[in-house]
């Protein structure tokens, strides 16, 4: 191990004291950083020593630190999670920069997603959005045995390719257009290729999309900024498959409606 | 003292839970909604337990501190879910899996418990599968298995790597499902900030919303905790940043005993730490250990690179010391030994706190195409997190605090020493022992939510006398005060220091004495340095803004208040139980082999922690386990 | 017919018909185009086609109609995205940068802003020659339009020509983003033939545009 040299970067920081004030940028200058820190933990660094200085650290979200819970968010020099590709910003590390670097970090800015304090906003527009359809409606107690369910191997695989996503809103903050497109598809395929999404396959679509469009999101451009910064890399064929669900749910015929 | 009566029922094992839920009393449909019910925490316990009680009909008000209840850490389990479906025809059954967790657990669990668990594991697939949950198939169409730590059957249902999330998420949308249909009130960015006990029975919680500071006090017929662990003490553990005991801690210092504080589990394949700044530890996968080979230098503190050091120089001392389980040995044994290691100066990397997991062997013996194919995604997670390439270069692991077998002390009906207080999923004590199993965290937290806890509080609601009562009324006034008063204290310390500082001391201390590896003189010393730590906590803390708005550090200063005070009984079991088992290893009971040696004749028990008060010793409570079905005997794995 | 309103209320309904309402213009296109080249062949044959393509009223005015119902439901419903894309997000970025891993570019981005020159560019192109000057020419002893004339009229001035060439170009780019797109938004981008059809949008998008394009240019320079 050689003797890492430290960083000192030039970070431009989104202060904004609740939902209803207004923001600024704020410049902090930080040394002292490791290549081995992951971004979080940089901040972390800089709000221990605001709190020395008798200063307001920043506040962010953060929990589970290894890019499953979602709760991470920030814009990173423009782009969500920051430079690189399929990961979320607590898994980008300090070795991406270099010393004497300019870091401009914002929130997600949609009209959907609020911000709460500084850098964390409110994403609940998602858990609406999921209890208005992104479920299957099945009681404890009256599931059948498992294995009665049969589910071809490539068909469970592309069921959990889209079920993989973590709810972090990156789509939303990346879109040009803050749509939440990505998100809703990807739960509306995961559950249109199940047998056990056939059920309420229509409504569901209907439900979600209602209420997508309740919550301010923008529509689709189809230009897949929203695949390309998704910490999970679910692809953009499942806004595709949302349209053709929500058109399937709007004009197949049925005879018990 | 408390009354430790476990209400487990007698008889036959095997229709111990059949007949107690018979016997148990029902709540009329039309009567449910008349009954409110708390739950906080929406990890896998959490949102099954709202979910599965919601569709009962109880108006369920459900809490977290997360801004969705999608976020809990459940949905950070890797490995698995073990069920005991016997799909493979390898022969596995209830009784089997029933048999390895009483084992696994070093024969520290209830038996009837963790029986019952092992009889709802297989209803707990079928309901996941009904939800949607993308388990990995075969070709055929039908759920695959595979074998997780170290059991001889393959009864480990899996989503890829991700099993955790995908229950997780199952749970949640069936939960979100309840949320629309107004079944559940959904209160997300709250804190548990107290429990209120009127006449004796949990009645209610006072939470401050973490957005806008604001108190608020919230009552109903029955309180769940489904909080999780605690592994957070040790500061740097796998846990999520924000886990913390301080729900339970509450409800500990309102009455509930807390039992088997000192049963924490140690993970043996972790990232290692790179530095002071580290926040978080990051596990991988322990299946790793079925192609990489551990090893560390031969000599003390050598100072060459891994790839440096030759063959004739590297002990590989897992595979030294059990020649037949080699590498695979469980994980309690794993991680002592690469402290073992660690200690006699033989660690590599910056730090000397790792041990090197190698996969030069394999490669060589299968291709590093087929390790990519096994393993890619953990290769690429530990290169991005060390900067490391893990094909050229051994891996660094070590061992990391991950989960508490330890929590709140429940009976058979998951109800603490409070009536009307459930605790379920690893926030109580009951199914794993000195030990968890892989792949049985997911199980119990399901099983508890989803098909336990409703049956069981319906019982407690049916059968005892519940008064209206009012958020109004003095106890609730009382405890909010209380809160309130706590905030200020944070608030008035205004000392230099920052809350991580304590933390990071605090992690340090326990981890070094409270860790892997324990003693008496060193559990007895680290008593008196939390005292010591604590003093300064209050006298030099700056917790920095104020209490009417968003602010993490005052979250993060009332959790480590806690942690200060709850490090204190951790300690305490640890030095109170002169014996080793499981996850909990006092270096005077070992076997001349350095395994660890039980005592079954003194600490067959369950030890449940009781507070008295400010300034009065914690009193060390025990309730005797009987083992009927499994046999105590010793683990051994050479 | 309740549902039908729900349908194109939303957003993804709105770009549907944005889809639906692009590819009938973009076959509108191709059909303009390939009338338009007869002109480098024979002047004579552009008139008659010309004439015989107007000298059904009813035709004529059915098909008027539905472009301009067409072309204005474009509009609006592309004005009334714009404006809802606009508030959902309020407060813009201070820094935003594109992933660089994404279909988007310069042109996808600013549809609205080529859709407006193109828009400016239709009503000047109407009014040359739908409501322009009309001279007359006797073929075959009948008195029709020469509209052979007008178009060579236009085109004698290099100004008209990179007027006529940019507007075109920029009507290429909005096509190209807009063709693909309109295929997803219609859920009939499928992966397995993703490839094939970004071919053969390209080479529709290409042809017509150098078709459009080649025309003033062949008769600034080389002349018919």
């Amino acid at each position: 191990m050689s003797a890492q040299a430290l960083m000192t970067l030039k970070l431009r920081i989104w202060r904004q004291k609740d939902a209803q004030s207004a923001g600024r940028m704020e410049e902090h200058e930080l040394s002292g950083i490791s290549e081995h820190m992951s971004f979080l933990e940089m901040l972390d660094f800089l709000n221990e020593k605001l709190t020395r200085e008798g200063k307001i650290p920043f506040n962010f979200e953060s929990d589970c630190r290894e890019g499953i819970c979602g709760s991470c968010s920030l814009v990173i020099n423009g782009i969500a999670h920051g430079p690189g590709k399929a990961k979320a910003t607590c898994q980008l590390h300090m070795r991406s920069f270099k010393n004497g670097d300019t870091i401009c970090i914002e929130p997600w800015r949609a009209a959907a997603f609020p911000v709460i304090k500084d850098l964390a906003v409110d994403r609940s527009a998602f858990d609406r959005i999921i209890s208005a359809g992104g479920y299957v409606s099945v009681n404890v107690g009256s599931a059948p045995e498992g294995n009665s369910i049969p589910v071809p191997k490539n068909v469970a695989d592309y069921a959990f390719s889209s079920a993989t996503c973590i709810g972090c809103g990156a789509c939303v903050a990346a879109c040009k257009n803050a749509s939440a497109m990505l998100f809703v598809s990807a739960k509306v395929s995961q559950f249109s290729v199940l047998p056990q999404g056939q059920a309420e396959r229509k409504s569901r679509v209907q439900n979600m999309v209602a209420q997508m469009e309740r919550e301010q999101f923008g529509a689709c451009t189809n230009e897949a900024e929203c695949s390309a910064v998704c910490p999970k890399e679910i692809p953009f064929e499942n806004i595709v498959r949302l349209n053709r669900e929500f058109i399937r749910s709007n004009f197949s015929p049925s005879e018990f409606e | 003292m408390l009354n430790l009566d476990s209400k487990c029922p007698t008889g036959d094992i095997e229709t111990r839970w059949t007949r107690h839920k018979f016997n148990m009393k029902l709540v009329n449909p039309a009567n449910r909604r008349k009954h409110s019910i708390i739950i906080v925490g929406t990890g896998l316990a959490g949102a099954s337990a709202a979910a599965s009680l919601a569709e009962l009909g109880y108006h369920v008000k459900s809490f977290c501190y997360h801004g969705s209840p999608r976020r809990a850490h459940s949905i950070a389990a890797q490995g698995g879910i073990n069920a005991a479906k016997n799909y493979k025809n390898d022969g596995d059954s209830i009784h089997r899996l029933f048999y390895d967790t009483v084992k696994g657990g070093d024969f520290r669990s209830r038996e009837s418990n963790v029986h019952r668990l092992a009889e709802v594991s297989v209803n707990i697939i079928d309901q996941c599968v009904a939800q949607g949950v993308p388990f990995a198939r075969e070709y055929g169409g039908l759920l695959d298995n595979r074998s997780f730590g170290g059991t001889q059957v393959s009864r480990t249902f899996y989503a890829r790597g991700q099993t955790g999330q995908q229950l997780l998420l199952g749970a949640y949308s069936s939960m979100m499902r309840q949320v629309g249909l107004g079944q559940i009130d959904l209160f997300t960015r709250r804190e548990m900030m107290d429990l209120v006990v009127i006449d004796g029975q949990a009645r209610g919680i006072i939470t401050r919303n973490v957005v806008t500071g604001e108190i608020e006090r919230h009552s109903a017929d029955a309180v769940l905790l489904a909080t999780g662990g605690c592994s957070n003490v040790y500061y740097l553990s796998t846990n999520a940043i924000n886990c913390n005991v301080s729900a339970a801690y509450r409800c500990f210092k309102r009455g509930a005993g807390f039992a088997n504080p000192a049963f924490m589990q140690i993970h043996p394949t972790c990232i290692p730490v790179s530095g002071d700044y580290q926040s978080k530890l990051t596990l991988m996968s322990e299946s790793l250990r079925n192609d990489g080979r551990v090893w560390v230098p031969k000599q003390p503190n050598d100072r060459r690179l891994a790839t440096q050091i030759p063959e004739a120089e590297r002990d590989y001392f897992l595979e030294r010391r059990y020649p037949s389980f080699g590498n695979l040995v469980p994980r309690d044994v794993a991680s002592r030994n690469a402290k073992m290691v660690c200690d006699e100066g033989r660690g590599v990397g910056p730090t000397k706190e790792a041990v090197c997991l190698d996969f030069a062997d394999a490669i060589k013996r299968m291709g590093q195409e087929k390790i990519a194919e096994k393993y890619g995604n953990l290769f690429e997670m530990y290169q991005r997190i060390t900067g490391e390439n893990p094909y050229e270069v051994p891996m660094r692991i070590f061992p990391a605090p991950h989960y508490t077998m330890g929590g709140l002390w429940v009976d058979y009906n998951l109800m603490t020493t409070i009536p009307g207080l459930f605790a379920i999923g690893e926030a109580n004590f009951s199914d794993h022992g000195a030990n968890r199993l892989g792949a049985s965290a997911l199980m119990q937290g399901l099983a508890d939510g989803y098909f336990v806890v409703p049956y069981t509080l319906a019982n407690y609601i049916a059968s005892t006398s519940i008064k209206p009562v009012s958020p109004q009324v003095g106890e609730f006034s009382d405890c909010a005060s209380d809160v309130q008063k706590r905030i200020d204290k944070l608030f008035a310390v205004k000392g230099p220091k920052p809350t991580t500082d304590f933390h990071r001391r605090l992690g340090r201390m326990m981890w070094n004495d409270v860790g892997m590896s324990r003693t008496k003189d060193g559990t007895q010393k680290v008593i008196g340095s939390i005292g010591k730590l604590r003093q300064e906590f209050w006298s030099e803390l700056r917790v920095p803004g104020d209490a009417h708005n968003a602010n993490t550090s005052l979250e993060h200063a009332a959790r480590v208040a806690d942690f200060l005070e709850f490090a204190e009984i951790v300690a305490l079991d640890a030095n109170a139980r002169d014996e080793s088992c499981g996850g909990h290893f006092r270096e005077e009971f070992q076997t001349p082999e350095n395994e660890a040696r039980r005592d079954d004749e003194k600490f067959s028990h369950v030890a449940v922690f009781e507070y008295q008060g400010e300034n009065k010793p914690v009193i060390r409570n025990q309730e005797e386990l009987k083992f009927e079905y499994v046999k105590p005997s010793q683990r051994s794995y050479k | 017919m309740r549902n039908c309103c729900r349908f194109f209320n939303s957003s993804i309904g709105l770009k549907i018909t944005m889809a639906l309402t692009g590819m009938l213009l973009c076959g509108f296109l191709l059909l303009h185009m390939l009338g338009n080249v007869i002109i480098l062949f024979s002047p004579e044959a552009y008139n008659l086609y010309s004439f015989k393509l107007t000298s059904n009223k009813i035709f004529l005015y059915t098909a008027e109609v539905g472009l301009l119902g067409l072309a204005i439901l474009h509009i609006l419903v592309a004005i009334k995205l714009s404006l809802h894309n606009r508030r959902s997000r309020p407060e813009r970025y201070q820094n935003k940068k594109n992933s660089g891993l994404s279909r988007r570019t310069w042109y996808s981005s600013n549809m609205i802003i080529t859709g407006g020159i193109i828009l400016y560019f239709i009503v000047t192109h109407l009014l040359d020659f739908r409501f322009g000057e009309e001279i007359m020419t006797v073929q075959n002893s009948v008195t029709i339009r020469d509209v052979a004339a007008s178009v060579i009229g236009e085109f004698q001035e290099m100004g008209d020509v990179i007027f006529y060439v940019v507007a075109i170009t920029l009507l290429m780019f909005h096509i190209l983003h807009g063709l693909r797109s309109a295929f997803a938004s219609l859920g009939l981008e499928y992966p397995r033939y993703e490839k094939s059809f970004n071919v053969l949008s390209k080479l529709f998008v290409f042809g017509v545009s150098a078709g459009f394009i080649v025309i003033p240019i062949w008769i600034y320079f080389v002349g018919v």
